[in-house]
């Protein structure tokens, strides 16, 4: 999947842990851990959230690379 | 392009279909040739079996309880070894990958206790050497039935709280009877997809087991004389598994992926 993220560096901007940044986003642990080692691509609600914690744009966060095939 | 591909499955599945039949039909052949001693050396196989039954029964609980002790063990280990450092993410990650596996085992457990207390209870009931070796085929079965149950529910009870110590929005509890309707409120958008892929996974699996259970149920009503009810207990797994799976399809359509579009 073509959608890349900085979450981890964002994240330890923020001085948080993943369990801290689940709570604050109103999602679980693990599925920061997924999101960050991009093994899941959150919904846009989930997105925008995130960013708002992040005090920044989704498009910082989350990146979309065409595949050079498409 | 599309069409040509089409066609091409298309034929593959009607190939399909015609050497299964080929095979059914030499099989049948060879059944119906060799039919007395087809029935002879089931039940030869049978006989064995039911004799083996307390050991087979002692054995399966002993194995998986202990695997799944043993599994449990190695998650408890991990979680102890947490220390709050920024190691402790890839821990719990290996956590949330292991405890998935005394589940599993448990979950066997308690299908094949379910499975080896009827059939020792069946050889106890309708065989000679069952009826004279009571304490063998009624007693110890009985005790071992309990004792099963008693893992079971206390693997599943541990994994499930150490689930709930690491996410502490949950709440469920393994002896609700709607536990698994509150798992999955209480999970989040990745959780419920994950749910839901693993569910469809399972969905998949019933199908084509079903598809192998219905033929050999059917070879073996018409060469061991099973008699028809092992196709009806299929075809009502089947019936019911693809029902319900249809009718929350319909939902989804309906409701999209909201709360009125979930079946439970």
């Amino acid at each position: 999947m073509p959608l890349y993220n900085n979450l981890k560096v964002y994240r330890a901007k923020l001085g948080v842990n993943q369990q801290e940044m689940g709570k604050l986003a109103g999602t679980s642990r693990q599925t920061i851990s997924q999101i960050e080692r991009g093994d899941y691509s959150p919904s846009v609600t989930l997105a925008l959230k995130i960013a708002k914690i992040c005090n920044a744009k989704v498009e910082d966060i989350f990146i979309y690379e065409e595949d050079e095939q498409s | 392009m599309k069409r040509k591909s089409e066609l091409k499955k298309a034929m593959i599945f009607i190939l399909v279909c015609i050497a299964c039949g080929v095979v059914g039909v030499l099989f049948g052949r060879f059944a119906g040739k060799n039919e007395d001693s087809i029935v002879e050396m089931f039940q030869d196989i049978k006989s064995g079996l039911q004799k083996a039954l307390p050991v087979l029964y002692a054995a399966v609980f002993v194995i998986l309880t202990a695997v799944s002790f043993l599994f449990y063990g190695r998650v408890k280990k991990l979680e102890r070894s947490l220390d709050g450092s920024d190691d402790d993410d890839e821990k719990l990650d290996k956590i949330e990958e292991i405890i998935n596996y005394p589940i599993l085992v448990s979950n066997l457990l308690l299908i094949a206790s379910i499975f080896l207390y009827a059939s020792c209870m069946d050889t106890a009931l309708f065989t000679t050497f069952g009826k004279a070796n009571d304490g063998l085929y009624f007693v110890f079965p009985t005790i071992l039935f309990f004792a099963s149950f008693v893992c079971v529910i206390a693997v599943q009870r541990m994994s499930i709280e150490m689930e709930k110590r690491q996410n502490t929005e949950k709440s469920a509890s393994v002896f609700d009877f709607n536990f698994n309707s509150k798992w999955l409120e209480e999970s989040d958008e990745a959780e419920k997809i994950k749910a839901y892929k693993a569910g469809f996974d399972g969905f998949r699996a019933m199908n084509l087991t079903c598809v192998i259970l219905w033929l050999v149920s059917l070879v073996a009503s018409l060469v061991l004389k099973t008699g028809v009810f092992p196709i009806f207990i299929i075809c009502v797994i089947w019936g019911v598994g693809v029902t319900v799976s249809a009718i929350s399809g319909t939902k989804q359509e309906k409701h999209g992926m909201t709360e009125r579009g979930s079946w439970s």
